[in-house]
């Protein structure tokens, strides 16, 4: 019975890897001149129309680039922080 | 900008077998794509890589899923903060004109589904990638028991999720 079974399990042949992927895979795994890319991955083509499991989450490169320290290009940049600052140093002044 | 032969080598020799482990894993095309290419630009930046590895397959499975299982907490914690839990899973198994198989591979995808992780990569990595147990053990970094016994909880289940279909088909 076992054995059966698993036959029967194994039999049943797996999709097929959609054609059309070996193109575009490939060519985001090319080799690519240093600099053209932020974290190597921000120009690379994504499927987001396939159903990704949500909508409102930011990108994976921006979540690991920020946990890694590189956020500032996907975060609020280093101009706005230094806005801040300088409002606060005005503030303190003032008072 | 052209790929080098070796990366479309690796791809033509082992997508296939990538593709099917992570579709399994990750339930969501989108993911699988996401995964697959995240792990052949490693693979292209990093030749390396590759140097030494006796078992090319067997490096490349586990390189997916570390990176599927990686994903999974991540998305499932995405999925308790937006409450998405209820998607349509992308579909595992070829179509059959036959409505019996058909039927019987839509439960199978589902009864898959329902495994835990951990069941389902042994189960898959057994049934449909024909590996020993010695590999699988070696793939998914865990003890040869660990293996077994996966394997044959995963197995218990779906036999009873699927008796009755498989007793009508049989």
């Amino acid at each position: 019975m076992n054995a059966d079974f698993e036959k029967q399990l194994q039999s049943q042949p797996m999709r097929e890897l959609p054609r059309d992927w070996r193109a575009e895979i490939l060519a985001a795994a090319a080799p690519r001149p240093s600099g053209h890319t932020m974290n190597g991955r921000a120009a690379l083509p994504r499927r987001p129309e396939l159903g990704r499991s949500s909508s409102f989450a930011l990108p994976d490169y921006a979540i690991s680039g920020l946990i890694r320290g590189e956020g500032s290009s996907t975060w609020p940049s280093l101009r706005a922080w230094a806005g801040l600052a300088a409002a606060w140093v005005v503030i303190f002044l003032l008072h | 900008m052209s790929s080098s032969p070796n990366i479309e080598r690796l791809y033509d020799d082992h997508a296939p077998a990538l593709f099917a482990f992570l579709l399994n894993l990750l339930r969501n095309e989108a993911d699988t794509y996401d995964v697959m290419q995240d792990l052949f630009i490693k693979l292209g930046s990093r030749p390396a890589l590759l140097a030494g590895v006796r078992d090319e397959r067997g490096f490349l499975l586990r390189l997916a899923h570390n990176a599927a299982i990686d994903l999974i907490r991540r998305r499932g914690a995405r999925e308790r903060n937006y409450n998405q839990l209820a998607r349509e899973p992308a579909p595992l198994f070829a179509q059959s004109a036959d409505p019996d198989e058909r039927v019987f591979r839509e439960k199978l995808a589902e009864a898959l589904g329902e495994l835990p992780a951990d069941q389902r990569a042994v189960v898959h990595l057994k049934l449909w990638e024909k590996l020993t147990f010695e590999a699988i053990a070696e793939t998914l970094a865990i003890p040869l028991n660990t293996a077994a016994s996966r394997y044959r909880y995963g197995l218990d289940k779906l036999r009873d999720r699927l008796r009755p279909l498989y007793d009508e088909i049989k």
